[in-house]
């Protein structure tokens, strides 16, 4: 099925597109496919990218996926909606952390240790 | 018998009680003198036949048929002492009211005496000494192939006889939900086996990150079974033992390096390829301070997250593409704390 062009989906769309592709992440690093996990980051980064360019609400979108049954989406879409909802955000990753639910947790763990040296610059 | 020590061996093809005076010293260390006079070792022999007749099931209940739910007071502070030498949890038992008769050196003396049972004890604990009065299990030819899961104890409702699936707990993550299925054939690709060893490895972890005393014990045993008749996993098998180590120390992970096992590889805390290509000398990429053995199935997630592009962290670049640019020490900073924050290091 071809997939509906990124500008012509709503912001619910976008963000269930979002899911979809977090998930497919999870499945890519189980499966070692490092490629395609890769390329996958490429789609979920222009998901992103569409919602940024919608506004700060429609970044807002991301934030029902913090309680997502996947950690990978949750992980991610905590990651990105950092400049829009800092605390909250940062709570989910926190959260994954302690969870050591790995390998999303050494993510979320390296992410705020590069938050709280500023190497991680939310926007 | 927690924390590790067996109350049968093997004779042969048959299993036997341990020698009376020993299955006594140990029983009487938690249980106290009075244990002596309890049905244990009946008990024991009851549990060593019905192992014989392959009913796992009616070996712990003989087991439990003995009696044994107290701790002495003696017993109570001797556990404490050896959970807390072993890095273990305490059973969670009540213990009888009553005077203390044994001084701090006596408590001690003891140690080295479990100290013995260290590997047992850790394995159980990873695989979860559940307590059976908490955990009763249906027993073997059980309705609905519930036989050796876990009954959740009178007043649960019909159609509840599975363990709860544990979450994330106070983080409310996803459910654990049940271990994956060990597959029946071998999977024909590497990748497919390699997938099975981390989703058996994971499930593991997190059912251990969960506290959840019981399932992950079942699946231990089920694994190590399959892993006796099937090569495949056989060789897997210690890649998933080995994501169960606790972090541990600079010093041990480095010392490891000159002992390969099984299921560890060698990994560079500053990443050699990048290195190489910036021309840093050889005695660095390659010398002992850069060098640490880690569970293989760490090294793989720990090199996919040096290898993930658009990552937010940098800018949306890679972590490798990131320390490209940076000099030694933020390279092996960022390499000691991904070692930290993927639990193979101890902060």
């Amino acid at each position: 099925m071809k997939q509906a062009k990124l500008d012509e989906m709503t912001i619910d769309e976008l963000a269930e597109r979002f899911a979809e592709i977090g998930i497919a992440q999870d499945q890519a690093e189980l499966m070692g496919e490092i490629g395609k996990f890769n390329r996958l980051f490429d789609q979920m980064h222009a998901v992103d990218i569409e919602l940024r360019a919608r506004g700060p609400a429609a970044r807002l979108a991301l934030l029902r996926l913090f309680d997502y049954p996947n950690m990978q989406v949750r992980l991610q879409a905590a990651k990105r909606t950092l400049g829009v909802a800092p605390e909250a955000a940062r709570k989910v990753i926190q959260a994954i952390y302690d969870s050591k639910w790995y390998p999303q947790a050494g993510e979320a763990g390296m992410s705020l240790w590069n938050l709280d040296r500023g190497v991680f610059k939310p926007d | 018998m927690w924390p590790g020590i067996p109350l049968t061996e093997k004779r042969g093809a048959a299993c036997v009680p341990i020698a009376a005076d020993a299955a006594r010293f140990w029983i009487t260390r938690l249980h106290g003198p009075e244990a002596n006079y309890s049905d244990a070792l009946p008990c024991l022999d009851a549990a060593a036949r019905k192992l014989n007749e392959g009913d796992e099931a009616g070996a712990q209940q003989a087991l439990d048929a003995s009696g044994l739910t107290r701790l002495s007071p003696d017993g109570a502070v001797l556990m404490r002492a050896v959970a807390g030498s072993l890095g273990i949890g305490p059973l969670d038992l009540p213990w009888a009211d009553g005077p203390r008769l044994w001084r701090a050196e006596v408590i001690a003396a003891h140690l080295p005496l479990f100290k013995v049972y260290a590997p047992a004890a850790g394995l159980l604990a990873k695989a979860g000494a559940w307590d059976e009065s908490k955990h009763p299990r249906w027993p073997a030819g059980s309705p609905d192939h519930q036989g050796g899961r876990f009954n959740q104890g009178e007043g649960a409702a019909a159609g509840e006889g599975q363990p709860a699936a544990p979450g994330t707990g106070h983080v409310a993550g996803p459910p654990l939900g049940q271990p994956p299925e060990i597959p029946p054939v071998d999977p024909p690709t590497a990748q497919l086996r390699n997938a099975f060893a981390k989703l058996a490895a994971r499930w593991l972890a997190r059912a251990v990150a969960n506290a959840a005393f019981g399932p992950e014990g079942e699946f231990l045993t089920a694994l190590e079974a399959a892993a006796e008749t099937a090569l495949w996993l056989y060789n897997k098998y210690p890649l998933i033992k080995a994501y169960l180590d606790d972090p541990e120390s600079l010093d041990e992970l480095q010392n490891n390096v000159g002992k390969p096992a099984e299921g560890y590889d060698v990994h560079r805390i500053v990443e050699q390829t990048p290195a190489r290509d910036r021309k840093d000398p050889d005695d660095l990429i390659d010398g002992p301070e850069n060098l640490v053995s880690i569970p293989r199935l760490k090294h793989w997630e720990i090199t996919a997250w040096f290898m993930r592009g658009k990552n937010v962290d940098f800018g949306g670049l890679s972590p490798r593409e990131y320390l490209r640019g940076q000099d030694w020490d933020e390279r092996r900073r960022v390499g000691l704390g991904a070692l930290i924050r993927f639990g193979v290091l101890k902060p």
